[in-house]
């Protein structure tokens, strides 16, 4: 809005300019033209080029007048008025975080274990686990339901916690969806909840 | 009987998104050659994506546009799997702004699977804050003995 407002008004200014060019007499004279190019406009050189400015400033607001509203990529004016402070935002992320968590972990209680596949994925994860030898990290539990795996990690600091993620994240061999999260109680200690099967996953909110 | 507590969290979760504003969609499409390797590594970037020219797996991290206060709707990787006893396998993240995973989706393109025409896996929906960031995170296995390549070749998310 505001480079349309800034072309409009250079536009204007430009015609202003090229209007007071255009009458004074002791504007210069502009060379004759030896070819047949388009014939200047009267006024000379200066105004000419002014004026083909203001038809290019002109094109601009025209296409400007024509471009589709582009769908939002900030806040409208509205939306910023509603949205919460940063630490609201924050407060409601967590609340919501809260919720998530608690919902999983009731239902990693609830969910029976299927004897076909729950110990195989465990062990699974414990071997990858093993195998990557993680320092500074120990696998403290893993609980595989017939719908999803708990995985609890404990980090000797929070900082290899943030660097070990992924290899964390990595012992999962299977197409998955899930959420991690760090332990509140426990800023060291990594909860992963992963889906036995991606499709059986719901939307993380 | 399996999944009845996923539903329960569906519920749940499907109230928590109805909170949310809607917002228009934007795709947007990256070329592999944009993934970096992890650590020392380095990938063999091409117009066509970014290759793994070595013998070992390298990760292959591949940055993503997020836009304010939206979420994942939908995502693709289309990867390059030469070999039959390896896979690549890809993670779309979605984090905090300070790094923090939210949540994951991960998929492979299957040990047995390899074929010189590139295979296409698709991510399920993310929430994010309003500041945080994406990652599609790739594990390209190493050439084949008949000096194949695997890579990335594109990757799309979807935002809404």
């Amino acid at each position: 809005m505001a480079s349309r407002w800034l072309v409009v008004v250079v536009g204007a200014s430009a015609v202003g300019a090229a209007a007071y060019i255009g009458h004074d007499p002791a504007a210069p004279t502009p060379p004759v033209a030896a070819t047949s190019a388009p014939e200047p406009r009267p006024g000379g050189v200066a105004v000419h080029r002014l004026r083909a400015e203001i038809d290019n400033l002109r094109r601009d607001v025209a296409a400007l007048g024509e471009e589709r509203p582009r769908a939002a990529v900030s806040p409208t004016t509205a939306e910023v008025a509603e949205a919460p402070s940063p630490e609201e935002a924050e407060s409601q992320l967590q609340a919501r975080l809260d919720r998530q968590a608690a919902a999983l972990e009731r239902a990693v209680a609830d969910d029976p274990r299927d004897a076909t596949w729950s110990p195989a994925a465990e062990q699974g994860i414990r071997d990858a686990f093993a195998k990557a030898n993680f320092a500074g990290a120990r696998l403290d539990h893993v609980n595989c339901t017939a719908s999803l795996c708990r995985i609890e990690v404990r980090f000797d600091a929070r900082a290899a916690g943030d660097e070990g993620m992924d290899a964390v994240l990595s012992t999962i061999a299977w197409d998955t969806d899930g959420i991690a999260r760090w332990a509140p109680e426990d800023p060291r200690q990594l909860v992963v909840f992963a889906a036995r099967e991606p499709g059986a996953w719901p939307l993380v909110e | 009987m399996r999944t009845a507590p996923l539903f329960i969290v569906t519920s749940l979760l499907a109230a928590a998104s109805a909170a949310t504003p809607a917002h228009a969609e934007f795709e947007t499409s990256s070329s592999g050659s944009a993934c970096l390797a992890s650590g020392s590594a380095s990938v063999e970037r091409r117009s066509i994506g970014s290759f793994n020219g070595t013998n070992d797996a390298i990760t292959f991290l591949c940055p993503a546009t997020k836009h304010y206060n939206s979420n994942i709707q939908s995502a693709t990787a289309v990867v390059v799997d030469r070999r039959t006893d390896a896979e690549v396998d890809c993670t779309l993240f979605s984090l905090t702004r300070r790094g923090e995973t939210l949540a994951f989706s991960r998929r492979g393109s299957g040990v047995a699977f390899a074929n010189s025409t590139a295979a296409v896996l698709s991510f399920a929906p993310l929430a994010s804050t309003r500041q945080g960031v994406h990652i599609l995170r790739c594990t390209v296995p190493g050439r084949t003995a008949a000096n194949e390549w695997s890579g990335v070749a594109s990757y799309s998310i979807t935002e809404e």
